[in-house]
């Protein structure tokens, strides 16, 4: 591939791109300020020992 | 009718006694206040399993050159400024690739890997407390022992309940003033020192690291107070570790820990009455090895974490050479 077609191919594939890049972006951002859930996937959830409940 | 906000819980596992509100973690990141219960996040998700040599724990007195399977998880009570595995100590659990291992899983892997005992490890273990526990127990019944590498930062209570299932531990005794604690590590030097006299006065096998780095924790003197203490509290036939420091986590402006410093600090601790002390993360040095306080002769060979030698007894625990009861476990 000569040097003007390489660069041809990363504009069209930047065109077709952007949109999506950027939309991944900003629902990346939102979803760490303000998640779906607040458990963390992939962790565990076991019952912990030695805490207590504290008045007020 | 539920309320709007669930309470304040306070983990008591640590001496960090963490308040935590709705959703909140404790400093080890690891535990979390759900609806005003307590969970660990990181049951049953260790982030590092490896087969090590014991004596890399480091446990010298402690079935010296048998395999021991390793795991931790995210997390730690403390933010020690050289912590040589902060890449997972200070991690959240999300940021580090967990495994899914249950305690039944790690008996096994275990048992597969041909090793005697399972350690708890890199990390700070007591942040996993519930997972070791019950690794611990299932282990017990398998006939593996189980190894407690720690800082030392656990409540009396707790304590208790894993010494019923813990056989040995090595607490690492960061420094002697709670200055060092303080600025170093973010904890308190007390809790430590209670916590070694009652493993101690559990039963557990307790051998005692101290990573001297340059400049903060090698002064003389304090080496000289922490090994007289050790020696009128712990007793003198504790196995003490004094380990090379190497420029770590924020801490990488200060050079590695000088030879001459590491063989001063051991001097100082024999002279305080500890008969087996030992310098670590030096290899090939002779002072890895153990000798008998009575005749002085080598009992244990050790070059890096390889034991070349044994002139122990295994089932009296005295020497060959002249039967001084050697402080161990050794079958």
């Amino acid at each position: 591939m000569n040097k003007e077609n390489k660069e041809t191919s990363r504009r069209e594939f930047l065109k077709k791109n952007v949109f999506w890049g950027a939309a991944l972006m900003i629902s990346g951002a939102f979803g760490r300020f303000f998640p779906l859930t607040k458990k963390s996937p992939g962790l565990s959830q076991k019952p912990g020992r030695y805490y207590k409940r504290l008045a007020g | 009718m539920t309320p709007l906000l669930s309470p304040k819980i306070q983990c008591t596992l640590c001496p960090n006694l963490c308040v935590m509100g709705d959703y909140e973690r404790g400093k080890c990141r690891v535990r979390i206040n759900q609806g005003g219960e307590l969970f660990s996040l990181v049951y049953g998700k260790p982030c590092a399993v490896h087969v090590d040599p014991m004596e890399k724990k480091p446990l010298y007195h402690f079935l010296p050159g048998t395999g021991i399977l390793s795991i931790a998880t995210a997390g730690c009570l403390l933010s020690c400024k050289y912590c040589q595995n902060w890449e997972i100590s200070q991690a959240w659990p999300e940021e580090t690739r967990n495994l899914d291992l249950p305690p039944k899983d790690v008996v096994d892997a275990a048992i597969r890997s041909g090793s005697r005992s399972i350690a708890y490890t890199y990390t700070e273990p007591t942040v996993f407390y519930e997972y070791m526990w019950d690794t611990c127990a299932l282990a017990h019944e398998r006939g593996l022992r189980n190894v407690y590498v720690t800082c030392g930062y656990i409540n009396p209570e707790p304590l208790r309940e894993l010494a019923k299932v813990m056989d040995a531990a090595n607490v690492d005794l960061k420094g002697f003033t709670e200055a060092f604690y303080l600025d170093v590590s973010g904890g308190h030097l007390q809790p430590v020192l209670d916590a070694i006299l009652l493993m101690k006065e559990l039963g557990m096998h307790v051998e005692l690291t101290n990573l001297i780095v340059p400049t903060k924790n090698d002064d003389p003197k304090m080496i000289r107070e922490m090994s007289q203490w050790i020696a009128k509290y712990a007793g003198g036939d504790t196995p003490l570790h004094f380990s090379r420091f190497y420029p770590n986590y924020r801490y990488r402006n200060l050079p590695p820990t000088p030879l001459e410093i590491l063989v001063q600090a051991r001097e100082i601790a024999m002279e305080e009455g500890i008969r087996y002390v030992y310098v670590g993360n030096v290899p090939g040095s002779d002072y890895n090895s153990t000798y008998c306080p009575s005749c002085r002769k080598r009992l244990i060979h050790r070059i890096g974490y390889e034991v070349l030698s044994f002139e122990i007894d295994p089932e009296t625990s005295a020497c060959r050479f002249c039967g001084t009861k050697i402080n161990g476990v050794w079958k």
